[in-house]
């Protein structure tokens, strides 16, 4: 067996990894949608409760608010304004005004709401002043005097460092939180992952450790999802056994073949280093002579039979035009028979004829043209080998549906149906033994078996057997519909 | 003539044949050597080996006929596909052999190569007792004039220079009759089987096959 070949596959994404990352991300996601609403959580739940001390102390500056004459008076309740100072960073501004934007009493030139309407509900919006985000709320009160009445308004503005402390304070708990169930949950993922995966590096761990003779099935008790894939493991290594087995058959009958052959020869040119009659001497070297013409026939069978099997391998095919494939095959094969009295004779379907042809594809196949040609040799040699001298060999060419069938009808002996089978095997001849090689069948197989064709063997009506090989034709599909 | 051949069992035995032969050959095991000794050396014919050590057969082949000679070669390998048979005729080859051979092919297709050649000088075709003058367009057998027709003569001829070749009846027809006399394939049968006839115990075979057409071979061996 060759060294298994180590190939530099592209870089392979490990299934736990790419499980682990799928989760992470699904994690990431959901994290991220959590403190989107934390944050907002947060923003409100801090402007809640500073709006309510803001309003409050609106209320009570409001409630402090009356009328003197036509002259709007405040008195400014201080400790209202210190409830504010509990956020002890922050600046509070205030402008108490009227519905004509008259300021009555102001710590700073604030910026009254825009489009405002006085009503007795607070208003909030935020701005910036003296260069910081600022939390402003505005509400009014009537004041209904004896000769008018007149709205007044307070506009109080709280800068924000106390509500983002509290806000962020909120929002990293909720996060904190948040993270650690994301980091948990991750965890747990990856000992499924990895509870999942044991099966599978149970088989790697099996197949990396194994000899490469040890053709036992693999044994792991697999989870129902990993039981189809150890099967078909299980299945490749009959596989390969069976193929491994078949090989060390071939060899050693290839072997056993050969070296009988070769010890054959030996014994008669042995025997007639050893034999004093001439006579006798001729008769030792004319069967020493035939034995060597066997042994090389053997060889080259053997050696086409490989050239067969390997080229099937290879998968050497290009699209062939059958008649031109077998014209070729016949004038090389009759060209050594012009002395016989062998009669051959060759008809093909009008139908595919290409000179005459209405369809210059019709005899198309796709194969291996060398593969093709011994297994056409080899049919008409069996023919010829089997046969009488003045055997009758009829080669035909005939469609039938998608399929183009070569036949060869010989007038020898035939094989009887029960033996069929048995002739396609290899070494197996109906010749005596020291005559046939038992190839020529098993080649024309081999070459069927690769061309995805079927041998099939018959009682030819010349009295010997009709061997017929039915290829595909490429152009077939087509016809059929036709 | 000269063999090409590295391995020294098959060389020597090939070389003992040719002399029992009372033939000259020469020998060399090394296509570099046999290069050399082509370009200052003429052969008669060569026999080449394609697996040499130094440069191979076909560049051995493909140099000899870059040089403009035309000593008939023929190839022995060990290689059996039909490819070979290709590159090796086209390469330039007259003919090819596979390993193991049989002697007296061997000897027989040489003997071919070489008449080949010398009936080409004299214009005369010779096999056994069959002899054909393409000046005077005469066929010979035995010694005896053969009275062959016109068409007779161009069939005869057209199977000489295509032995070991399928012709079809419709290329007989298309090549022995003008374009007027409208070819009849019954009369292209009449005259290969009177050709056949007056053939009779020469070594020229002509095989008809039903289908295909005819292949003519010598009876050399």
């Amino acid at each position: 067996m060759s060294p298994p070949h180590i190939q530099k596959s592209p870089p392979q994404k490990s299934m736990r990894q790419r499980l682990l990352l799928g989760m992470a991300a699904g994690f990431l996601l959901i994290l991220a949608l959590l403190s989107i609403g934390f944050w907002s959580y947060a923003q409100q739940a801090a402007n809640a409760s500073y709006d309510r001390l803001l309003r409050g102390a609106a209320l009570s500056i409001l409630e402090r608010i009356y009328l003197s004459g036509d002259n709007v008076r405040v008195d400014i309740p201080y400790s209202s304004l210190e409830t504010l100072g509990l956020a002890k960073d922050d600046r509070i501004f205030y402008r108490i005004f009227t519905q004509d934007n008259v300021t009555i009493t102001a710590s700073h030139a604030l910026v009254p709401a825009i489009n405002y309407q006085p009503k007795e509900t607070p208003v909030y919006w935020e701005d910036w002043f003296s260069g910081e985000p600022v939390r402003f709320m505005q509400q009014a009160r009537l004041l209904t005097g004896n000769r008018k009445s007149v709205w007044v308004i307070v506009q109080l503005g709280q800068t924000r460092i106390a509500r983002n402390d509290m806000m962020q304070d909120f929002f990293w708990r909720g996060f904190i939180v948040a993270l650690f169930i994301t980091c948990v949950g991750l965890f747990f993922v990856w000992i499924g992952i990895n509870r999942a995966l044991h099966p599978l590096i149970d088989i790697e761990r099996d197949l990396r450790k194994r000899d490469i003779s040890d053709f036992t099935p693999l044994k792991a008790t697999p989870p129902r999802e990993v039981a189809s894939l150890i099967s078909s493991i299980n299945g490749f290594i009959f596989r390969l056994k069976n193929n491994l087995d078949n090989s060390q058959i071939f060899i050693a009958d290839v072997t056993h073949q050969i070296r009988t052959a070769l010890s054959a020869l030996q014994g008669q040119l042995e025997l007639a280093g050893e034999e004093l009659d001439p006579q006798n001497l001729q008769d030792r070297l004319e069967r020493a002579k035939k034995q060597s013409k066997h042994t090389i026939h053997l060889t080259n069978q053997l050696l086409s039979h490989a050239m067969v099997i390997h080229r099937a391998d290879h998968q050497v095919v290009s699209d062939l035009h059958l008649i031109s494939v077998l014209k070729g095959s016949l004038e090389h094969i009759i060209r050594d028979q012009v002395k016989s009295d062998i009669e051959f004779s060759l008809s093909i379907d009008p139908k595919l004829e290409r000179d005459k042809g209405v369809d210059h594809e019709a005899d198309l196949i796709t194969g291996d043209e060398i593969s093709i040609r011994e297994a056409i040799r080899n049919i008409i040699d069996n023919a010829i080998k089997h046969g009488p001298k003045d055997n009758q060999i009829d080669i035909s060419l005939f469609t039938s549906n998608d399929q183009i069938v070569l036949k060869v009808d010989d007038a020898g002996p035939g094989i009887p149906c029960a033996k069929r089978d048995k002739a396609i095997e290899r070494f197996y001849t109906t010749m005596p033994e020291g005559e046939g090689t038992g190839l020529g069948l098993s080649i024309v197989h081999q070459v069927a078996l690769s061309h995805t064709a079927k041998l099939s063997l018959s009682s030819s009506p010349n009295g010997g057997l009709g061997v017929s090989l039915s290829f595909t034709r490429k152009s077939g599909e087509q016809d059929a519909e036709n | 003539m000269l063999l090409v051949e590295d391995n020294q069992a098959l060389a020597e035995t090939v070389i003992e044949r040719f002399k029992k032969e009372g033939h000259v050959i020469d020998h060399e095991s090394d296509g570099d050597e046999a290069n050399d000794l082509l370009r200052h050396k003429h052969f008669d014919l060569i026999l080449l080996d394609i697996n040499l050590p130094g440069k191979n057969g076909f560049e051995v082949l493909r140099s000899l006929r870059a040089r403009k000679l035309d000593t008939p070669v023929l190839v022995l390998s060990a290689r059996s596909e039909i490819d070979d048979r290709v590159v090796g005729l086209d390469a330039g080859a007259d003919d090819y052999l596979t390993k193991p051979f049989d002697f007296r092919e061997l000897i027989a297709r040489c003997r071919v190569l070489a008449r080949r050649k010398s009936g080409h000088a004299r214009n005369l075709y010779e096999v056994g007792n069959f002899s054909f003058d393409w000046g005077a367009k005469q066929a010979n057998v035995n010694g005896m004039d053969i009275q062959l027709r016109n068409k007779e003569v161009q069939l005869l001829e057209m199977f000489l220079t295509n032995l070991g070749r399928v012709l079809t009846k419709e290329e007989i027809a298309d090549k022995i009759y003008s374009f007027e006399e409208a070819p009849s394939l019954n009369a292209v049968e009449q005259i290969i089987a009177r050709l056949r006839r007056k053939m009779d115990g020469s070594p020229f075979l002509l095989k008809t096959v039903r289908g295909l057409g005819y292949i003519a071979q010598m009876d050399d061996v």
